[in-house]
C-alpha cells in the first residue's frame, strides 16, 4: 500500500510569554492513499497545528513533510501555494467561505486561482452530490451551519485534490447535521477515491475511520 | 465623563491608521482653510496700505466752498475727515511754477504731504518750503529759522493781484515731489493768518477735502454717489466737484473676492467633510459591534455621541495646531507667490512687498487663526454628525449579532444575477467591488469630485494660452496708440476732438516708421468718437478697419452678413458682440443715429447695423462699432488715425524699441508704445503664477481626498484578513494577491478616473465656452488639458501601486495561520 | 497552428495600421494647413507688394512642388515603416512557432515515455511538475492530454493498491476465519471424542450428542456468517443500491428478530412520519438492520423497549436504533465495528458471539455510501446511527 503522505520527526514550538508549548512535538506518521484517517485529540493537544502542518499552511521549526515523494518546505512560497490548489483541498470548522461570492464562485474559486478551466458537468455533479445545487446562486451569508459546510467540502473536491485535510469540519454543527456531513464527505472522497485527514475531539467520528491516531501534548499516543 | 474620554482616547490608539489618515485630512483642511483667507485677506490689506503709502487719502473735494459753509459741511454725518485747502498766490520765479497754497493740518495728512522738518506755519510771516523750491528761487542755503524775501502775487477770484514782496520765517521742510521736480512746480505753505491778512473773508474760497464715512470694501459707485449727494444737499454744483479717482479706484476691492475666499473655503470644507464621512463610514461596519457592546454594558446614547465626536476631536485637536502652524510657515512663500501674479509694472506690489518686509503689515491674523480653527472643527463635527447618529442609534441585539459582511444586502440582494461560471482575479475584485457598492461609490465620488475640478480648472487654464492671449490683444509686433483722455482736465490735448485736430500720427511719423530697417508693414487703424441716444451717455468708438483686414473682419461676423464693400460707405457698421452686453437690445438692422464728437460742430450720421461680430480686443481696440476705413473717414474729416501695428520681421529687439521710442518721442505724452513680447512676456508669467498656486490648490485638495482611497483600501484588507488569509490557503500565491490588490485599487483609479477626466473634460468644455463669453484671460480658443489629465491618472496610479505593496506587506507580516484563524 | 499569438499579432497590425492611418492623415492635415498658410502669405504679400507679384507667385510654387515631394517621401516611409513592421510581427511568430513546436515535440515525447512507464508497470512516475505550471504557452488539447494521463495513471496506481489491499485483506480474513473456526471445531472434536469414549453412559452420551449439535449448529451459523463476510469482502456478493421504501425494509429486517424478541418481552417500536425512498440494497440493508436489532435484543433486559426512528435530512436517510441494553464503554466505542472484535462487557454477558455482525453490518451499510456510528446514551443503552443516501 502507497503512502500519499509521511510526517518525520516534525516540530513546531511556539512561544507564549515565558512558557513554550509543544505544538508539534517529533511527529512521525504515515498517511495511506485512499484511507480515512482521523486524528483524535483534546483541544490543545496540537492537531490544529499538527494539520496546518501537513497542509502546508505553516512552517515546522525542523522536520519534513512528504508529500507524493516531495519535501513540501523545500519549495518556495508560491510553489507551496499552487501544491495546496493542487494536491491539497481544506475544510474547516468555520467553513471560511468567501462572503462576497456565491455557492457555486466559492466552490469553483480554487479552480479559478489556479486557472483551469471549470468543467460545468463536473462541478454540478458535487453540488448535486452535496445537495446544494439548487442554491448554487445563494450567498453563504443565508446558508445554515450545514449548507455552508456542504459548500466547503464542494469547495475542497473541485479541484479534485489527493488529499482533502479537514479541521474539525463538525465542531459548529448539531449532531444531526454532523452526521450528514460526515455520510457526505466520506462517501464523496469514497467515490472520487480521495484521501481524507481529519481532525477532531468526537469518538463517534473516529467510528468511521479506517485510521485513527491519538495525539496528546504534541505526540502520538497510539494507532489504531 | 472621565469614562467617555477614556474610550475615545483608546479608541484612537486601537484605530491608529485610520485616525493617521482622518488626521492628515484634517491637517490639510486647516492648511487651506487658513492659507485661502489668509492670502486673500493680506492681498486686501496690503492694497489699502499701499494706496494709503501713494496717494492722498482725501475721497473728493469740493471747489469754491465759503468759510460758513465749512461748518456745515463739517458737521455733515457723512463725512468722516475733511481738510482745507486755498490756493493763496503765487511765487514769482522765472523757471518754475511756484505756488502758496495754504493747508490746514488735515489737509496735510490727507495729501500725504509730511514735514521732514520743523513745524507748519503759524504766524502770517512763516513758511514753509522744500529744498528743490529753493534752489529754484536760487536760495538753496536757507534752512529753518532763516528768513526769505520773496516776491509773490495773491490769487483773487481766479485772476493774479499785483506783485507784492514780503519776508517770511522759513518754519519748515517737506519732500520734494519726484513729479514736481520734471515739471518744475513746487508749492510753498503759509499759514492761515496769511491768508487771512491776505485775502478778505468775503471773497476767501477753499477747497474742502474730505473722506465720506464708508466700509472698507466700499465700491466706488457707492462713495461717488454718497460724494454727490453730499454735494447736492449743500447745493454743490458739479463742476466744483473733484472726485480722487485715482485713490477710490485704487481702493477698489473687486465685489468678487469675498465671495470668492468663501467660496473657496466652502470647496475645502465640502472636501474635508466627505473625506473624513467616508473615512469613518468605511469603517463603521466593524465599529457598530464595538459600540454595541459599549452600549450593552450600559453606555447612554449621550455617552456614545460624545466617544464619537471625542475620538473626531481629539484627532483635530492634535491636526489643527499642526496645520496652522504649517500654515504660518508657508504663508510668506504663498502670498509672495501669489503677488507674483499681480507683477508686471504694477509699482505698488513692490511697495507692498516692502511694507510687508518692514512688518509694518502684518502677514499673521488672530482671527484668521480663530476662523480656521473653528470651520475646521466645524468640518469635523459636521462629517462626524451621522456616524454620531449612527452609533447612538444601534439596538444592542443588532450589534452584538451584527456581521460585517451583511450589511450592505441586508433586505436587498445587491447582485441578483447568476454567479460566474469561473472565477478569476478581475471578476474577484469586481464581485467585491460590486458588493460593497456603498464604500466603492464613496470613494470614488468624493475622489472624483475633486477631480473633475481639478479638470475644468485645468482646462480655463491650459486654454489660457499667453501666445494666444498677447495675439488677441495685440496686432503686430509693436504698437503705437494715441492716449486719448477725455476726463483728464489737466490735459486737455488728450480730448479726442483736440488730437484730432492736430493728430501726432501723422503720414510723416508713418513713413518714418516704415523706414524703419526691420519693419515690414505698418497697418493704420481708425477711431471715431460718437454719442448717440442709444447709449446714453456714454461714448462709443467707431473702428476704422484698414483693407488689409478685410477678410479678418468678414470672418469674424458671427451673425448677420456684411462685407467689406458694404462698410465702405459710412453707412453701415458691424457691432462688436462685446456691445451687446451693455446695450441687449440692439439687434441686426437697427439704425442708429450717431454724433460725432466734435464739440463746436454738429456732425450727426445714420448707421446701419449690418452683422455682429467676436473680435479681439487687439482688433476693434475697444472700438465695438465697426467700418471699413474708408466708410469711417467718411464721418469725420479730421486725422482720425488712432493706432499704428507695426508688424517687423523680428519678434522682437530692444534697438526697435529703441528707435520707436526717439520716433515719439516728441509726442511722448500723448503717445504710447507697446510690444507683443512686453504682453506675452506678462502674460505668461502670471498664467504660470496662477496656474501654480491653482494647482497647488487643487493639489492639496486632492491629497485631502487620497486620503480616502488609502482608506479604503487599507479598510478592504483588514477587514478580509481572513478572506485573503483563506484564499491563500486555497492556492493563491503572493503574486495573485498583490494582482488581486492591484485590480481592486485599479478599479478604484479607473472609476475616480473616467468621473474626473469624462466629466470634467465634458464640464470643461461648457467653462470654456462660458470663460470665451466672459472674456477670462482672453481665452479664444480650446485646448484639452492633456498635461494635467495625464498627470492627475499618473499620480493615481503611483500611488494606488505604492499603496498595494506597502498593503501586501502589512498583510503577509502575519502567518496564514494566524490569519485563518483571525476573528475579530 | 497558435491561434492566440495569431489573434496577438493581428491585433497589433490592426493597432499599428490605425497609428500609421493617424500618422498619415495627420501628415496630410499639415501640409494642407502649410499649404493654406502659404496661400494667405501669397495673398498677403501680393496685396502688399503687388508689384512682386510674378516673383512671390513663383516663390510660393517652389514652396508647394516642395511640399508635395516631402509629402510624397513621408507617404513613402510610413508605408516603408509598416511593411516593415508587418514583416518583423511575422518573423517573429514564425520564430515563436518553432519554438512551440520544439517544446511540444519534448511534451509528447515525455507523454510517450510516461506511457510506456505505465504498460511496463514499472515503479510509475507521476508527471509531477504538473499542475505547477500555469501553462497557457501550450493548447488546451494538449493540456487535457497531459490531464487524462494524469487521471489515468492515478487511476492505474489506485488499481493496483486496490488490488494488493485485497490480496493482504483476503490473507488476513483466511487468517481470522481460520483462527474463529478453530475454537467451535475444537469442542466439538473434543465432544465427538467424549461420545466415542465407551466409558460415559448413555444419558452423559445424549447430553454430548446434544452439546455437539449445539456446537455445529454453532459452526454452521459461524460458517454462514464468514461466508457472507467473504463473499462481501470480496465483492462475490453484489450490493445493488435501489430506490426502494425504507420501512419495508425495516419491516422485514425487525420480522427476522421478532421471535427473538417477543421471547424476552421486548418491545420494537418505530417512529416514522412518513415511508421514504432511498437508495439501498434492501436485502442487505435489511439483513444490516437485523444485525443491530439482534444485537440489541441480546444485550438488553426483558421487557425493555428498542425504538427505531427514521428522519430524512437533506442528502441523507438517518435511522436510529437505540435500546436501553448495556450500552457500550467509550474506550470500545471506536472499535466495536472492526472485523472479530467483541465488547469486553459483552463476551462476558453473552458467551456466543463472532465479532462478525456489527462489521458485517458497517460493510454493508458502507458498501451502499451509508455510515454507522455507536453512542452511548447517558443512562444506560446504546443508540446507533445509520445515515443511507437519499
Amino acid at each position: 500500500m502507497s503512502t500519499i503522505l509521511k510526517v518525520e520527526n516534525l516540530i513546531k514550538y511556539y512561544k507564549t510569554g515565558e512558557a513554550v508549548v509543544k505544538a508539534v512535538d517529533n511527529t512521525n506518521l504515515e498517511i495511506i492513499r485512499g484511507e480515512f484517517t482521523v486524528i483524535v485529540g483534546r483541544s490543545g493537544s496540537g492537531k490544529s497545528t499538527l494539520l496546518h502542518l501537513i497542509g502546508g499552511l505553516d512552517r515546522p521549526d525542523s522536520g519534513r513533510v512528504i508529500m507524493d515523494g516531495q519535501d513540501i518546505f523545500s519549495m518556495k512560497e508560491d510553489q507551496l501555494a499552487r501544491l495546496r490548489r493542487n494536491k491539497i483541498g481544506f475544510i474547516f470548522q468555520d467553513y471560511n467561505l468567501i462572503p462576497s461570492l456565491t455557492v457555486w464562485e466559492n466552490v469553483v474559486l480554487p479552480l479559478g486561482l489556479d486557472k483551469k478551466k471549470v468543467r460545468k458537468d463536473k462541478i454540478m455533479e458535487i453540488l448535486s452530490k452535496i445537495g446544494m445545487e439548487d442554491r448554487k446562486d445563494a450567498r453563504p451569508d443565508t446558508l445554515s451551519g450545514g449548507q455552508k459546510q456542504r459548500t466547503a467540502i464542494a469547495r475542497a473536491l473541485a479541484a479534485s485534490p489527493a488529499i482533502i485535510l479537514a479541521d474539525e469540519p463538525t465542531g459548529n454543527l448539531d449532531s444531526k447535521t454532523e452526521l450528514e456531513v460526515m455520510s457526505l464527505l466520506k462517501k464523496c472522497v469514497n467515490e472520487f477515491g480521495q484521501t481524507l485527514v481529519m481532525i477532531t475531539h468526537d469518538e463517534t467520528i473516529a467510528q468511521m475511520a479506517d485510521k485513527v491516531i491519538y495525539i496528546e501534548d504534541g505526540k502520538v499516543v497510539t494507532v489504531s | 465623563m472621565k469614562m467617555v474620554s477614556h474610550i475615545a482616547f483608546e479608541n484612537i490608539r486601537y484605530y491608529k491608521s485610520r485616525n493617521i489618515l482622518i488626521g492628515i485630512a484634517i491637517f490639510l483642511t486647516t492648511l487651506l482653510l487658513y492659507l485661502v483667507p489668509s492670502t486673500g485677506l493680506n492681498l486686501i490689506e496690503g492694497q489699502f496700505a499701499v494706496v494709503n503709502e501713494i496717494y492722498p487719502t482725501w475721497h473728493a473735494l469740493f471747489r469754491d466752498v465759503e468759510e460758513n459753509e465749512v461748518e456745515k459741511l463739517a458737521a455733515y454725518h457723512d463725512i468722516s475727515t475733511y481738510g482745507l485747502r486755498c490756493d493763496a498766490g503765487r511765487i514769482a520765479s522765472e523757471e518754475a511754477d511756484i505756488f502758496m497754497i495754504y493747508l490746514d493740518e488735515n489737509g496735510f495728512l490727507l495729501y500725504k504731504t509730511k514735514l521732514l522738518e520743523g513745524e507748519l506755519p503759524q504766524k502770517e510771516d512763516e513758511i514753509v518750503v522744500s529744498a528743490n523750491l529753493l534752489k529754484a528761487i536760487g536760495k538753496a542755503d536757507k534752512s529753518i529759522g532763516d528768513r526769505i524775501t520773496l516776491s509773490y502775487q495773491i490769487l483773487q477770484a481766479d485772476t493774479l493781484g499785483f506783485m507784492e514782496e514780503k519776508e517770511f520765517l522759513i518754519t519748515g521742510f517737506v519732500e520734494d515731489q519726484a513729479s514736481g521736480e520734471q515739471s518744475k512746480v513746487y508749492s510753498a505753505f503759509v499759514s492761515k493768518a496769511f491768508l487771512e491778512q491776505e485775502i478778505p473773508s468775503n471773497i476767501r474760497t477753499y477747497r474742502f477735502l474730505f473722506q465720506v464715512n464708508s466700509r472698507k470694501d466700499a465700491l466706488t459707485s457707492e462713495l461717488e454717489n454718497k460724494i454727490n449727494s453730499i454735494a447736492d444737499v449743500f447745493g454743490i454744483p458739479d463742476n466744483n466737484i473733484l472726485i480722487n479717482d485715482d485713490y477710490l479706484m485704487a481702493n477698489y476691492v473687486d465685489p468678487a473676492i469675498q465671495p470668492a475666499i468663501i467660496g473657496i473655503m466652502a470647496i475645502v470644507m465640502a472636501a474635508g467633510i466627505i473625506t473624513i464621512y467616508s473615512v469613518y463610514y468605511i469603517g463603521m461596519t466593524d465599529r457598530i459591534q464595538e459600540f454595541g457592546r459599549i452600549k450593552a454594558i450600559g453606555a447612554t446614547r449621550k455617552q456614545i455621541r460624545w466617544i464619537v465626536l471625542l475620538e473626531g476631536l481629539l484627532v483635530a485637536f492634535a491636526a489643527i495646531p499642526i496645520g496652522l502652524i504649517a500654515g504660518s510657515v508657508r504663508l510668506k512663500g504663498v502670498f509672495y507667490l501669489f503677488l507674483h501674479f499681480f507683477q508686471g509694472e504694477n509699482q505698488s506690489i513692490h511697495i507692498m512687498k516692502e511694507l510687508f518686509d518692514n512688518n509694518q503689515l502684518s502677514l499673521f491674523h488672530g482671527w484668521i487663526y480663530a476662523a480656521a480653527t473653528l470651520v475646521a472643527l466645524l468640518t469635523v463635527c459636521v462629517s462626524l454628525l451621522r456616524p454620531m447618529l449612527i452609533m447612538s442609534r444601534i439596538s444592542v441585539i443588532e450589534a452584538i449579532r451584527f456581521r460585517p459582511e451583511c450589511t450592505d444586502r441586508k433586505g436587498k440582494r445587491v447582485r441578483k444575477e447568476k454567479s460566474f461560471l469561473e472565477i478569476t482575479l478581475p471578476r474577484l475584485s469586481y464581485i467585491y467591488l460590486t458588493g460593497n457598492k456603498k464604500n466603492t461609490g464613496i470613494t470614488i465620488l468624493s475622489m472624483g469630485i475633486t477631480g473633475v475640478f481639478l479638470m475644468v480648472t485645468a482646462t480655463i487654464l491650459s486654454c489660457a494660452n499667453p501666445k494666444e492671449i498677447a495675439n488677441g490683444e495685440m496686432l503686430g509686433q509693436y504698437e503705437v496708440v494715441i492716449k486719448v483722455d477725455n476726463r483728464n482736465k489737466e490735459h486737455p490735448e488728450r480730448k479726442w476732438n483736440n488730437i484730432i485736430r492736430n493728430n501726432p500720427l501723422n503720414c510723416e511719423l508713418k513713413k518714418k516708421i516704415e523706414e524703419l530697417e526691420g519693419v515690414t508693414f505698418v497697418s493704420e487703424f481708425d477711431y471715431i468718437r460718437v454719442f448717440s441716444d442709444s447709449f446714453g451717455e456714454d461714448s462709443e468708438g467707431v473702428g476704422g478697419v484698414p483693407e488689409e483686414y478685410a477678410s479678418q473682419l468678414e470672418d469674424g461676423i458671427i451673425e448677420g452678413t456684411a462685407t467689406y464693400e458694404d462698410l465702405k460707405s459710412g453707412d453701415n457698421v458691424i457691432i462688436d458682440k462685446d456691445l451687446l452686453q451693455w446695450y441687449p437690445d440692439l439687434k441686426i438692422g437697427d439704425t442708429l443715429v450717431l454724433n460725432v464728437d466734435l464739440e463746436d460742430e454738429e456732425c450727426f450720421r445714420e448707421v446701419t447695423i449690418l452683422a455682429i461680430g467676436d473680435y479681439s480686443t487687439g482688433f476693434t481696440n475697444y472700438n465695438d462699432l465697426l467700418m471699413a476705413k474708408e466708410g469711417a473717414r467718411k464721418l469725420c474729416s479730421y486725422n482720425i488715425t488712432e493706432s499704428y501695428h507695426i508688424f517687423t520681421s523680428k519678434v522682437y529687439s530692444s534697438d526697435m524699441e529703441q528707435a520707436l521710442h526717439e520716433l515719439i518721442a516728441a509726442d511722448s505724452d500723448r503717445l504710447q508704445i507697446q510690444t507683443w513680447q512686453e504682453v506675452y512676456e506678462e502674460w505668461s508669467s502670471s498664467m504660470a503664477t496662477i496656474s501654480g498656486a491653482c494647482y497647488m490648490f487643487f493639489g492639496i485638495l486632492g491629497a485631502i481626498c487620497v486620503m480616502n482611497i488609502i482608506n479604503t483600501m487599507i479598510h478592504s484588507v483588514h477587514v478580509r484578513k481572513k478572506e485573503i488569509g483563506m484564499m491563500q490557503a486555497l492556492g493563491m500565491t503572493d503574486r495573485q494577491l498583490i494582482g488581486m490588490l492591484q485590480q481592486e485599487g485599479f478599479l478604484y483609479i479607473l472609476g475616480t478616473l473616467i468621473l474626473s477626466i469624462g466629466v470634467g473634460s465634458a464640464l470643461g468644455y461648457p467653462v470654456f465656452l462660458w470663460a470665451k463669453e466672459k472674456g477670462m484671460f482672453g481665452i479664444s480658443n480650446y485646448h484639452y488639458p492633456a498635461a494635467a489629465a495625464g498627470i492627475i491618472s499618473l499620480s493615481l496610479l503611483l500611488i494606488q501601486i505604492i499603496l498595494v505593496f506597502s498593503l501586501s506587506r502589512a498583510v503577509k507580516k502575519k502567518t496564514l495561520v494566524e490569519r485563518i484563524r483571525f476573528s475579530e | 497552428m497558435d491561434r492566440k499569438s495569431n489573434k496577438k499579432i493581428a491585433v497589433y497590425i490592426v493597432i499599428v495600421c490605425f497609428m500609421i492611418g493617424i500618422i498619415g492623415s495627420g501628415i496630410t492635415l499639415l501640409m494642407e494647413r502649410t499649404d493654406a498658410v502659404y496661400d494667405r502669405q501669397q495673398t498677403e504679400l501680393t496685396i502688399l507688394h503687388p508689384e512682386l507679384e510674378q516673383e512671390i507667385t513663383e516663390n510660393i510654387q517652389y514652396y508647394h512642388d516642395n511640399m508635395k515631394r516631402i509629402l510624397l517621401q513621408s507617404y513613402i516611409a510610413v508605408l516603408l515603416l509598416f511593411l516593415s513592421f508587418v514583416s518583423l510581427c511575422l518573423l517573429l511568430q514564425r520564430h515563436r512557432q518553432k519554438q512551440i513546436r520544439k517544446e511540444l515535440s519534448m511534451e509528447l515525447q515525455q507523454l510517450a515515455e510516461q506511457m510506456e512507464q505505465l504498460r511496463n508497470k514499472e515503479k510509475l512516475l507521476l508527471p509531477l511538475e504538473y499542475g505547477y505550471r500555469s501553462s497557457g504557452m501550450y493548447e488546451p488539447e494538449l493540456n487535457r492530454l497531459t490531464e487524462a494521463l494524469f487521471e489515468l495513471t492515478a487511476f492505474f496506481l489506485a488499481q493496483n493498491e486496490k488490488i494488493e489491499a485485497e490480496e493482504k485483506n483476503t490473507k488476513a480474513l483466511i487468517t481470522d476465519i481460520s483462527h474463529q473456526l478453530k475454537t467451535p471445531l475444537a469442542s466439538l472434536k473434543l465432544s465427538h471424542d467424549l461420545v466415542q469414549e465407551d466409558k460415559i453412559t448413555q444419558k452423559q452420551r445424549c447430553e454430548f450428542l446434544e452439546q455437539e449439535e449445539a456446537e455445529i449448529d454453532k459452526l454452521e451459523f459461524l460458517l454462514n456468517e464468514l461466508m457472507k463476510l467473504s463473499r462481501l469482502e470480496n465483492h462475490m456478493i453484489q450490493i445493488k443500491p435501489v430506490k426502494t421504501s425504507i420501512v419495508e425494509t425495516i419491516t422485514e429486517a425487525v420480522n427476522q428478530v421478532i421471535m427473538k424478541a417477543c421471547s424476552k418481552s421486548i418491545t420494537i417500536q418505530v417512529e416514522k412520519e412518513t415511508d421514504y425512498m432511498a437508495d439501498h440494497d434492501s436485502k442487505w440493508t435489511a439483513e444490516a438492520i437485523s444485525n443491530l436489532l439482534d444485537n440489541a435484543i441480546k444485550y438488553s433486559g426483558t421487557g425493555t423497549t428498542i425504538i427505531i426512528r427514521i428522519q430524512k435530512l437533506t442528502t441523507h436517510l438517518l435511522l436510529e436504533v437505540e435500546d436501553e441494553g448495556i450500552g457500550i464503554s467509550d474506550t470500545e466505542l471506536h472499535k466495536i465495528f472492526q472485523r472479530f472484535y467483541r465488547g469486553e462487557q459483552a463476551a462476558k454477558l453473552v458467551k456466543e458471539g463472532t465479532g462478525i455482525g456489527l462489521y458485517l453490518t458497517r460493510r454493508i451499510l458502507e458498501e451502499q455510501g451509508g455510515t454507522i456510528t455507536a453512542k452511548a446514551k447517558l443512562k444506560s443503552g446504546s443508540i446507533f446511527r445509520i445515515t443511507l443516501p437519499l
